[in-house]
């Protein structure tokens, strides 16, 4: 017990970090994708807790595949993005948290080279947010077990797409899906404190409504394996392996072609702790297996770096109440 | 002298109503119209011509261009633009659409059908 509690801040830390930069990298016919740092399922925080995660995001994708093979297919010569994202959880009980996701896109661009012309399209601007309510089901911590689950909504912040020079821009570049949604997500840890080692299975669903151009975006659903294992006093290493599934997209009530599939990537991690406060993580995104209907623009690599804090503001309460 | 001073006058009148019904109607360009939109080419192929020019010919003051597809790339800006598409997720026909609009907020709206395939 004792020794889970004294490992118990450490263990939370490297799990939001960890969370908060694995991304979503969804392959569509012609994007890189759309980070969802942090999204998933974090653990919560106690109660009037808050637990700030920012973090920057850089993507990048030049490559088509058709099912699981590469593709000479050549339409967008390549693509990228830079996003800059932050969740914030509070907790408003010591079992039940709520959790805001908010996230900017600098850019989201495309490169084209069409019969030896060039192009370039490029969007910006806000993501939808999510607000999610997450409870703890079950903690045992003699055990080293913890179960949680989250649900939650999407907002747009958007309902129209974006226009560039009065030209209404693809929907591979809108940063926004510019529709409601539905997002439901679980978490589950198991320690083994005595080997170092710290176990997270998380998952995420989303649904996502049909937005105002008739375009829905096909449910998905993230399933991410964590492996966490303390270097020194200071640094984590983590390894996760995530799952992303999504099926096809859906435009005037039909099914688009090239849309949807399966990617699998591996994520190396390292985080630093500073005063055993401040938390820095840098982490890489590679896939390593794919199958996708038709053929799409697959992400090849993504990089992020993130900080994250946790301020509890009833201990700041009580130690003003010390002082007078 | 009576009949030949009203027939000088009724003739005087004639002529002066047919001088000025044979005047032109003043052209003016500031009037706003669409005329036409129109492609390049209404079928595009990815592997020979896979992207088509699209042409909005309009009059008017201060005419601002509006251009949107139901799926595709639209390249450019202004009274023509590129038009491509991706056959692996958006061939078939598609609408490219065109709003002109002019500086009193008039607008007429214009739409083209691209077929699009491999």
């Amino acid at each position: 017990m004792l020794i889970f509690e004294k490992y118990r801040m450490k263990i939370w830390i490297i799990l939001f970090i960890s969370l908060v930069s694995s991304g979503k990298v969804s392959a569509q016919c012609c994007s890189p994708g759309n980070p969802v740092g942090g999204t998933a399922n974090l653990s919560i925080v106690p109660k009037q807790v808050l637990r700030m995660n920012t973090y920057f995001r850089y993507g990048y994708a030049d490559t088509y595949f058709e099912g699981s093979s590469k593709s000479d297919f050549l339409f967008v010569e390549n693509a990228s993005y830079n996003f800059l994202g932050t969740i914030l959880t509070y907790g408003l009980l010591d079992k039940l948290n709520v959790e805001v996701e908010l996230g900017y896109y600098f850019n989201l661009t495309q490169n084209y080279d069409i019969n030896a012309t060039k192009y370039t399209l490029e969007g910006f601007g806000l993501r939808d947010g999510v607000i999610s309510l997450k409870y703890n089901f079950y903690k045992n911590a003699p055990k080293e077990l913890e179960f949680t689950a989250g649900l939650g909504t999407r907002i747009p912040f958007r309902k129209n797409p974006q226009t560039v020079n009065n030209v209404e821009l693809p929907i591979d570049v809108q940063s926004s899906n510019m529709a409601y949604g539905i997002v439901a997500q679980t978490f589950l840890y198991k320690g083994f404190i005595a080997n170092g080692l710290h176990l997270f299975l998380l998952n995420r669903y989303e649904n996502t409504f049909e937005n105002t151009q008739e375009y829905r975006y096909g449910q998905a659903l993230y399933t991410s394996l964590f492996v966490s294992k303390a270097l020194t006093t200071h640094w984590s290493l983590i390894i996760q392996v995530r799952d992303e599934w999504r099926e096809p997209d859906q435009r005037f009530d039909q099914s688009v072609p090239s849309s949807g599939g399966n990617t699998l990537f591996v994520a190396p991690q390292l985080n630093y702790n500073v005063l055993q406060q401040w938390n820095i993580s840098v982490l890489a995104d590679i896939p390593v297996f794919r199958y996708y209907e038709g053929i799409q623009l697959s992400p090849k690599y993504a990089f992020s770096i993130q900080l994250s804090r946790e301020f509890d503001f009833l201990k700041k309460i009580n130690s003003a109440n010390d002082v007078f | 002298m009576k009949h030949f001073l009203i027939f000088c006058a009724t003739l005087s009148v004639m002529i002066l109503l047919s001088c000025e019904s044979q005047e032109p109607e003043p052209s003016d360009p500031m009037v706003f119209k669409f005329d036409s939109l129109v492609s390049e080419s209404y079928e595009i192929y990815f592997s020979s011509n896979p992207s088509t020019t699209i042409t909005a010919y309009a009059s008017g003051s201060d005419l601002s261009y509006h251009w949107s597809t139901t799926a595709g790339d639209i390249f450019g800006s202004g009274k023509q633009v590129t038009y491509t598409s991706n056959p692996a997720c958006c061939g078939g026909y598609q609408i490219i659409q065109c709003i002109v609009q002019d500086k009193s907020n008039q607008y007429d709206v214009k739409e083209v059908e691209i077929y699009v395939d491999f």
